[in-house]
């Protein structure tokens, strides 16, 4: 497996330290604007969008999904390590403890997420309208926490297996 | 809603992919080769577990974004 070169290596550590910095801007400023914003007022627009926020999440999200997909491809060129299709390969242990909490996390919040819609009172409330809340407060920003987002599982769940889109048969 | 669960909301989501970005950004300084190509390799070995993985997020991207002008 070939190492990176010092001077790529820099360029990706800079992408992803932006990346972060960014991340840690949109979670500074929701806690601010939870600790300091008024809760009853939560569902009212405050600023327009061009279409329905919700699609214009859902759109973003996806960009930036694939545009991690493309950030995959950069790293790749500088770590073009083989992949070997075999179940004979030892995987780093933490990936699977890691996988297996995304997974845990993701059922907890979809059990959570069907207790809530189920009950009529709205008591516990769904998980959506903390997000429909978010996105009423100032749609701007978060598009771009959900643009972030996306990029960054973009990356880490559909890294590329070659090193050019256009060879995908070339997994070296 | 209770600003407790939006705090839990908020520390939870972007809260944990902050860590394993901190986590990925770690990994690259130490010349350890990219997360996402250690998640492929660990998910050629395990294919049924990238199905529900591509599942569970397009469930949960439709679910959470899509609907959530109506109502």
């Amino acid at each position: 497996m070939r190492d990176h070169p010092d001077g790529s290596r820099n360029v990706e550590l800079i992408v992803l330290g932006v990346l972060i910095l960014g991340l840690g801007a949109m979670l500074v400023y929701g806690l601010s604007r939870v600790i300091s914003g008024d809760m009853t007022h939560c569902f009212e627009k405050k600023n327009a969008t061009v279409w329905p926020t919700g699609v214009e999440l859902a759109v973003v999200s996806v960009i930036g999904f694939a545009v991690g997909r493309l950030l995959g491809y950069l790293r790749k060129s500088r770590y073009g390590g083989p992949i070997v299709l075999s179940r004979q390969v030892d995987p780093d242990p933490f990936i699977g403890v890691g996988l297996a909490c995304f997974l845990a996390l993701a059922t907890v919040l979809l059990a959570y997420e069907t207790f809530a819609v189920f009950q009529t009172s709205g008591n516990p409330p769904p998980v959506t309208s903390y997000v429909r809340c978010a996105a009423a407060d100032n749609p701007w920003v978060s598009e771009i926490a959900a643009f972030i987002i996306g990029l960054l599982l973009g990356n880490w769940i559909w890294y590329p297996s070659a090193k050019r889109p256009w060879r995908p048969w070339d997994k070296s | 809603m209770s600003k407790i669960g939006f705090l839990v909301f908020i520390g939870l989501v972007p809260g944990a992919l902050l860590l394993v970005a901190i986590f990925d950004w770690v990994r690259t300084w130490l010349r350890k080769p990219p997360l996402g190509h250690s998640v492929q390799v660990f998910i050629l070995g395990h294919p049924w577990l990238a199905a529900v993985l591509a599942a569970v997020y397009a469930a949960m991207l439709a679910h959470f974004f899509l609907h959530i002008d109506h109502g």
